[in-house]
């Protein structure tokens, strides 16, 4: 299993997915871990061929911030509409990407964090750094079993 | 016959940086105004680099942009040097023109496949392109990480890189740290070339504004990091009189302040500048691709501009391979510095033309004023007359055409609003029949 973290630790909660990784890591996790800004050209490479990837990123879905849920294929391009980034491709944009091009990951799931903010400079909101170790916690057994 | 009005309106005009909109309005058969409204919040980046120490300038300037920041940093320390009356000898220049190279690699891939080509292969965006010309697209992506892993391993990271200095480089990466980039790099050449060619044969609309073309000009190199500024209108200036010859003013419908020539013109900067005026600069075996493919200059139709990308993306890799071939690391990676109250200029080639930084420093190295000009806001009065124009020669079109266009002959300046002051909207209005 390959568990990617996504964000910007310079953005708030943005960094959720980082956070995650970083909790991961001190945990020992035995599935392989990865840290991304987003790019496609660097993602891209790295979930591919992969038989399970695992993302986790913040998002903002019209839920409570802090809340978290596990999202597969239609639920994660119903992200979309929203543009969160104006330099690249957003996750759900370069998920179409990779399928155009036959560089998918064999089975992607995604763990989306709701934000609350993405000040910048500001840490991660109390909601919302209690979810990253609940995602943590959780996706550590996961790799375990 | 009284007119009708016609209101054609874009949600946000994709795949472009930053956030503005953009009003055509149309009264009959007239387009009489084109304005590029930037709404994105002012940064303020002059005002808080005041009272920071000259060396925090280069980090700090670096976040105004995540596509070119490395421009940022080349621009701000070439002023910082100026000032404080320090040259940081040839191999931090070469260093640093290898460090620009892996950023004129990854913005230029990023916009000619990702952004871009949608454009002229009808297609709403890279994912849709994807399907129909994979191969394309995976080449984009693979050169676009080559200039990633370049600002990496010799700028510490990717966005925002954190290994440049005033004087140098923090450390200055070892020959195995460079050998795998410089393998990546070599094994793009071909990829490289093969975009000039696909880019070369696309269909161009017509467009051929009469520019006046400002960039730097440099002795024995195609500009980078060093060079004088002219302008095919016969402007031949140090780049320390930059203000005597570009003059900023500011428009009630932008927060980026509009740069215009002391004479109130329009000027554009950015590839189709650089190249039209430094093609002798450009290695021959570069000249001879652009001859055989009909692409000598002048160019002047600003939809070309996707070829001129796709030779300095071939250059940028040849560069960084024959800077890359003798690479030993300088030691030490930057030499000491005195400060001293002093004022400096720079102006180095950001992938989207001229950027010009000056500074004026306390006798503590503190700084007390700083003035930066990023090319999208020398842009900008060029980028609505060409609309302008655009539009005049196109309003036969049904508006969702000409709506589509337009959007696409916004992508030819490939502006980065987020430089400038962020989205891009496009509004028309139309008066007519």
């Amino acid at each position: 299993m390959l568990i990617i973290g996504l964000g910007n630790r310079l953005r708030g909660d943005d960094a959720a997915g980082l956070a995650v990784i970083d909790r991961l890591e001190a945990y020992g996790c035995p599935a392989q871990l990865a840290r991304s800004d987003g790019d496609p050209a660097s993602l891209i490479p790295l979930w591919e061929g992969q038989d399970r990837v695992v993302l986790t990123d913040a998002m903002h879905s019209g839920v409570s911030p802090g809340h978290w849920r596990r999202l597969e294929g239609d639920q994660i391009d119903a992200l979309r509409g929203r543009r969160l980034s104006s330099h690249t491709l957003d996750l759900p944009q370069s998920l179409a990407l990779a399928r155009a091009l036959d560089r998918q990951a064999a089975e992607l799931t995604m763990i989306g964090i709701e934000a609350a903010a993405d000040t910048h400079g500001a840490a991660l909101t109390p909601a919302v750094a209690e979810a990253v170790v609940a995602v943590a916690s959780a996706l550590q057994s996961w790799a375990r079993s | 016959m009284p007119l009708k009005t016609r209101t054609i309106k874009v949600g946000e005009l994709a795949r472009v940086e930053g956030e503005g909109a953009l009003t055509l309005r149309i009264r009959g058969t007239t387009v009489e105004q084109a304005q590029l409204q930037i709404f994105e919040s002012p940064r303020f980046f002059e005002a808080l680099l005041r009272g920071r120490d000259f060396s925090e300038a280069p980090d700090i300037t670096a976040r105004i942009c995540g596509i070119c920041p490395v421009a940022y940093q080349m621009s701000a320390v070439q002023a910082l040097e100026a000032a404080l009356g320090v040259d940081p000898g040839p191999e931090i220049a070469n260093l640093r023109r290898l460090l620009y190279c892996g950023e004129w690699i990854e913005s230029h891939a990023l916009h000619l496949f990702l952004l871009h080509a949608p454009d002229f292969l009808g297609y709403p965006g890279v994912a849709e392109m994807a399907a129909e010309h994979g191969e394309l697209v995976n080449q984009g992506l693979a050169l676009k990480r080559a200039g990633n892993a370049l600002l990496r391993v010799l700028g510490g990271r990717e966005i925002h890189p954190v290994n440049v200095r005033v004087g140098g480089f923090y450390r200055a990466p070892s020959v195995a740290e460079m050998a795998p980039v410089r393998e990546e790099l070599a094994g793009l050449r071909a990829a490289a070339e093969a975009t000039v060619r696909f880019a070369a044969a696309l269909d161009f609309p017509q467009l051929a504004p009469d520019y006046e073309f400002v960039s730097l000009r440099d002795e024995l190199e195609y500009p980078m990091n060093r060079g004088r500024l002219i302008s095919s209108r016969g402007l031949d200036c140090a780049v320390a009189d930059f203000n005597q010859h570009f003059i900023e003013h500011q428009v009630e419908h932008s927060h980026a302040l509009h740069c215009r020539r002391d004479n109130g013109n329009a000027y554009l900067v950015g590839p189709m500048a650089r190249y039209n005026l430094n093609f002798d600069r450009l290695p021959a075996p570069i000249r001879r691709l652009a001859e055989e493919l009909g692409f000598a200059p002048p160019i002047c139709n600003p939809f070309q501009s996707i070829v001129i990308r796709g030779l300095e993306l071939l250059f940028a890799i040849d560069e960084a391979l024959r800077l890359l071939a003798d690479y030993s690391p300088p030691e030490p990676a930057h030499v000491p510095l005195r400060p001293k109250q002093a004022e400096g200029h720079g102006c180095t080639e950001a992938p989207r033309g001229i950027l010009y930084h000056r500074y004026a420093l306390a006798a503590d190295g503190s700084i007390l004023c700083a003035q930066i000009v990023p090319p999208t806001s020398q842009n900008q009065l060029r980028i609505e007359q060409d609309l302008q124009a655009f539009a005049q020669n196109h309003l036969a079109l049904p508006d969702a055409e000409l709506q589509w266009r337009c959007e696409q002959a916004i992508r030819n300046y490939d502006p980065c609003i987020s430089c400038a002051t962020h989205f891009l909207q496009l509004y028309m209005d139309r008066d007519g029949c």
